[in-house]
C-alpha cells in the first residue's frame, strides 16, 4: 500500500513511517498541516491517508479528511480520543492513540479491506469504524 | 425612611459674596428646591453616597448608604466615623479613623480610590464594602466638603476568593502532574539502564543507554516545569545547559570535556521546548563524540541567544577534528541526525552546519510561538 502520513509530532510520524516501511508498504510522504498534505496528493494518489486529528499550526485533521474524502482517498484518523462519528462520514475509521506496530498494520489492512469490499475479520478494539461501513 | 437633608450642598452652592459682588443673591426658596431635587436623585442611586462638610461632619447619607450600614447618623465627626458606623479593616480590626477614605479626603484633600473595608451592621451582620472618597471643591478650588461613594462588594469578593482558590488548585494539580510525569519518565530511564547493564553485547548496551538518555531529556523538561511553577513554558538557556551537563556526564569520563555556556534564557512554550531540547541533545552527543575523538580532552560551547527579530538561535560547537567531508545533516541516515532532521522541520527551524578542522558548529534558528 501507498500511505500518506499526516501527523504533527515529528517523532511519531517517524515511528509510523518505520513501522509501515518495515511491513513492506510505501510512504507517499509525511505532512503536518492541511496545505502540506494536499500538496503531497497532487500528482500521486495514496491508497490510504493516516490523519492525526490535531495538526500543526492549529489545523484540524477533520478538515483535511473532508478534502481527501472528496478526492475518494480513504482516511484513517488517529487520535487519543476517537470521536463516535465524523461529520459527513469523511473517514473510514479512527485508530486510538497510542498504538503499537501491530495495531497500526492491522488497522491499515482492515481499512484496505473495507475499501476493497472484502472485509471479513471483526475489527480490533483499538480501531473504531464509522457508520458508513459498519 | 428618615430623610437626611443635604444642607452642606446648599452651603457649597451659595455664591462666595466677596469675590462676586455684582452677582445678585439667588432666591433661597429656589435654591432649596434644587438641593432637594439633588437629594432625591442621590437617594435613587444604587451606590451609597455619604457627604461630609469642610470640617468632616457628616451632613448627608443617601438611602443606599443607610441600607449598607443598617443605620445613618448625621453630624458625626472624622474621629468618630469608625466607632459610630462600626467600620472594620479587612482583618476585622476596628478601622483607624485617620486612615478611613472619607477621613483622608476631609483631612488631607486626598482622592482615595477603591479601598476595601468591612461594615458591621446594627443587626450584627457584616458586609464587605468597596469605596472611593474625594474632596469637593468650589469653583475657587476651596475644599468645601468630601464625598464617599460605597458599594457592597461581598458577593464579588467571595467570587474572587473562589476563583483564586480554583487557580491555586489548578496550579497544584499541574505541579503534581508534571512531578508525576517526571517521576514516571525517570522510572523508564532506570528500567532502560538496568536492562543495559544486563546485556553483554556492547552495541545493544549502547543502544539501551542512548534510549535512556533520550527519555531523560524529556524528564528533565518536566522537572523544570514543576520546579518553576510554569506549566506550559520553560526558560531554555538553563534547561539546555542542564541537558548538556547530563549528556557530558553520561558520554564522557570526568574532566575530558569542558563545557562553556554563553546562554541567554529566553522562555518558550513546551510544544517547542521538547523538540528543541531533544534536537540539541542529539547534537550535543554528536559534538561530544567528535570533540574527544582521538584525543584526551575537548571543549563544547553552547550558545543560546534571542536575536533582534524575535528569533532564537541555539548553537552547539565542538573543537574536534571536524565532520567527514561531504557531511550533510539533512541527508545523514543515523538515528540521531534523523531525529534532528524531523524535529527541526517540526520546529520550522533552520539547521545550519559549519565545519572545519578544529571547529564544528551546528546552529538551530527558529521563531518561538507567542506566549499567551
Amino acid at each position: 500500500m501507498n500511505i500518506l502520513i499526516v501527523e504533527n509530532e515529528a517523532l511519531v510520524a517517524l515511528q509510523i513511517e518505520s513501522f509501515v516501511i518495515a511491513a513492506g508498504h510505501a510512504v507517499v510522504g509525511i505532512a503536518d498541516t492541511v496545505a502540506s498534505a494536499l500538496a503531497l496528493v497532487t500528482g500521486q494518489r495514496p491508497d490510504i491517508a493516516l490523519v492525526d486529528m490535531n495538526l500543526a499550526e492549529g489545523d484540524n485533521g477533520l478538515t483535511l479528511a473532508a478534502h481527501l474524502h472528496a478526492m475518494a482517498i480513504p482516511v484513517l484518523l488517529a487520535t487519543g480520543n476517537c470521536p463516535t462519528e465524523t461529520p459527513g462520514n469523511v473517514a473510514v475509521g479512527c485508530l486510538s492513540k497510542p498504538f503499537d506496530c501491530g495495531e497500526l498494520l492491522n488497522a491499515l489492512r482492515i481499512v484496505d479491506q473495507i475499501t476493497a469490499g472484502t472485509l471479513v475479520d471483526p475489527p480490533p478494539l483499538s480501531l473504531r469504524l464509522f457508520a458508513q461501513v459498519a | 425612611m428618615t430623610t437626611h437633608r443635604l444642607d452642606l450642598a446648599a452651603d457649597a452652592l451659595a455664591p462666595d459674596a466677596p469675590t462676586m459682588p455684582s452677582q445678585p443673591m439667588p432666591n433661597p426658596r429656589a435654591l432649596q428646591d434644587v438641593v432637594w431635587a439633588r437629594e432625591d436623585f442621590l437617594n435613587q442611586l444604587g451606590e451609597g453616597v455619604i457627604i461630609a462638610d469642610a470640617t468632616g461632619a457628616i451632613t448627608f447619607v443617601n438611602s443606599c448608604a443607610k441600607e449598607l450600614h443598617g443605620q445613618a447618623h448625621l453630624g458625626v465627626e472624622p474621629g468618630n466615623y469608625s466607632a459610630t458606623y462600626n467600620l472594620l479593616t479587612m482583618d476585622g480590626e476596628p478601622y483607624p479613623d485617620d486612615l478611613l477614605p472619607l477621613s483622608r479626603a476631609v483631612l488631607t484633600g486626598e482622592v482615595v480610590i477603591d479601598e476595601r473595608w468591612r461594615i458591621r451592621r446594627a443587626d450584627g451582620s457584616e458586609i464587605l464594602a468597596i469605596g472611593s472618597a474625594r474632596p469637593m471643591n468650589n469653583e475657587h478650588g476651596k475644599q468645601v466638603g468630601s464625598v464617599l461613594i460605597i458599594r457592597d462588594d461581598t458577593r464579588r469578593h467571595a467570587d474572587e476568593q473562589a476563583l483564586q482558590e480554583l487557580v491555586r488548585t489548578k496550579d497544584m494539580l499541574l505541579h503534581e502532574v508534571n512531578h508525576r510525569v517526571k517521576n514516571s519518565l525517570q522510572l523508564v530511564t532506570s528500567l532502560l539502564s538496568l536492562q543495559a547493564m544486563r546485556v553483554d553485547e556492547a552495541e545493544v548496551r549502547a543502544a539501551l543507554n542512548e534510549a535512556s538518555q533520550r527519555v531523560a531529556v524529556v524528564a528533565r523538561i518536566h522537572q523544570r516545569l514543576y520546579t518553576a511553577s510554569e506549566h506550559d513554558r520553560v526558560a531554555i538557556g538553563a534547561l539546555l545547559r542542564e541537558v548538556a551537563e547530563d549528556n557530558i556526564a553520561a558520554h564522557a569520563q570526568d574532566g575530558r570535556i569542558t563545557l562553556i555556556c554563553a546562554c541567554e534564557n529566553p522562555v518558550i512554550l513546551l510544544d517547542q521546548a521538547i523538540p528543541l531540547a531533544l534536537c540539541v541533545s542529539e547534537l550535543l552527543v554528536n559534538a561530544i563524540k567528535y570533540s574527544v575523538a582521538g584525543r584526551e580532552s575537548g571543549t563544547i560551547r553552547l550558545h543560546v541567544a534571542s536575536t533582534g527579530d524575535g528569533n532564537v538561535h541555539v548553537a552547539i560547537e565542538d573543537d574536534g577534528a571536524g565532520l567527514p567531508a561531504g557531511f550533510d545533516p539533512n541527508r545523514s541516515t543515523g538515528l540521531g541526525m534523523k531525529i534532528v532532521q524531523v524535529l527541526t522541520r517540526q520546529l520550522r527551524a533552520e539547521l545550519t552546519v559549519d565545519s572545519v578542522a578544529g571547529r564544528t558548529c551546528f546552529t538551530i534558528g527558529f521563531t518561538p510561538h507567542p506566549l499567551s
